[in-house]
């Protein structure tokens, strides 16, 4: 159990070497009717951003302007490179893909996604 | 002499110290990012760190040498104390109270923190503004001099908090300068405004061309410490600088 608690911690880690890509910094919220996220996709042109919305949640792969590489790097002490961001985001409730928008603004991504309404049962008062 | 867990451990003596400027992880990494591009242009020289037994056992590598991650670096009559890790809650008020009393010992002029605070527009903010809070008339007179605005009302969370109240406590001149920044994502273009900031106040003359130049690099750098350092922010209700004193004027 102990290492598998270390393994959580190592998940939460934002590279994947094999995928060559980085999982971005992530921000969650709720409005009564909305759920917000935004993202923070660093050296990023908005033509290179793939969104879409799928049964895990949000899922976002941006290519990066230009490879990024770092020399001795981490546990592993070589030269890595990463050459985009990738995420699926879960979602805090089910949302509806119509009505979507996305925006991207100096690096930063937001998605604004309809809540799912649920159907409204009235309960009388006597 | 303090009864402190922590110690601030010289490994070359520091005669003199006008000014100590303190920048840990926080909103933005808006301090770690100024103070760390600073330390790198201005060639500053690793003088010491601070110790505990509580600290978590941690230490960072740089060009194969350890290093403690709570360090000290000098130049002229500059003092920085810097973090590569973002300091649990529990360890703030140990910290602060090692830090005032060894300010007061070198009979500092003005101890000085850093960091961001947090802006809902962020993104519609061309050059971040910095404000200050300073423990007296006399500090706030040295920033509105060097033209910084002071911050007027509001609540202030975190390490940079209790560093002004034991300031206050202990008399030690003191001062918090913020930029207006990101509350999640890692803000260089904040860092930047702070040094400016900074070569007003202290007279550095620290260029921010490289940083913003490297704006995305960095970002993308200090993802993993901004996570982190997103917790801790949590354990010391920093949310409550959104809000409105009661006695609000």
């Amino acid at each position: 159990m102990l290492a598998l608690g270390l393994f959580d911690e190592l998940a939460r880690e934002m590279w994947d070497l094999k995928r060559e890509s980085l999982a971005p910094l992530v921000s969650v919220s709720e409005t009564e009717d909305r759920v917000i996220v935004e993202m923070d996709l660093p050296l990023v042109q908005k033509k290179d951003i793939r969104l879409r919305l799928i049964e895990e949640g949000l899922e976002v792969e941006a290519s990066l302007m230009k490879c990024v590489r770092f020399e001795r790097w981490g546990t592993v002490q070589r030269s890595c490179e990463f050459r985009s961001f990738y995420k699926i985001m879960p979602l805090p409730c089910s949302v509806v893909p119509e009505g979507a928008t996305a925006s991207f603004k100096k690096g930063i991504l937001r998605v604004e996604l309809k809540k799912r309404r649920e159907i409204e049962h009235r309960i009388s008062i006597t | 002499m303090s009864s402190s867990r922590v110690t601030v451990v010289e490994t070359s003596p520091i005669d003199k110290c006008r000014y100590c400027l303190v920048g840990f992880p926080d909103v933005g990494l808006v301090s770690s990012i100024a103070l760390g591009h600073a330390i790198l242009q201005a060639q500053m020289t690793e003088v010491g760190h601070l110790e505990s037994d509580e600290f978590p056992p941690v230490i960072v590598v740089h060009d194969g040498v350890p290093k403690p991650p709570l360090r000290l670096y000098h130049k002229n009559d500059v003092v920085f104390v810097v973090s590569e890790m973002p300091i649990d809650s529990n360890l703030i008020t140990p910290i602060v109270r090692s830090l005032v009393d060894w300010a007061e010992s070198k009979n500092v002029e003005l101890l000085i923190t850093t960091s961001g605070i947090a802006v809902p527009n962020r993104l519609e903010i061309e050059v971040p503004e910095v404000y200050g809070v300073a423990s007296s008339a006399a500090g706030r007179k040295v920033m509105e001099d060097a033209g910084i605005k002071a911050l007027e009302e509001g609540f202030i969370a975190g390490l940079h908090a209790a560093l002004m109240k034991e300031s206050l406590k202990k008399k030690v001149p003191s001062l918090i300068l913020l930029a207006q920044s990101h509350l999640k994502y890692p803000d260089p273009g904040a860092a930047a405004s702070l040094i400016n900031a900074l070569n007003r106040l202290v007279g550095f003359d620290v260029d921010t061309k490289e940083l913003l130049v490297h704006e995305g690099e960095v970002r993308l750098r200090l993802r993993a410490l901004m996570q982190r350092t997103q917790e801790n922010m949590q354990q010391v209700k920093k949310g409550q600088e959104q809000e409105i004193p009661l006695l609000y004027s």
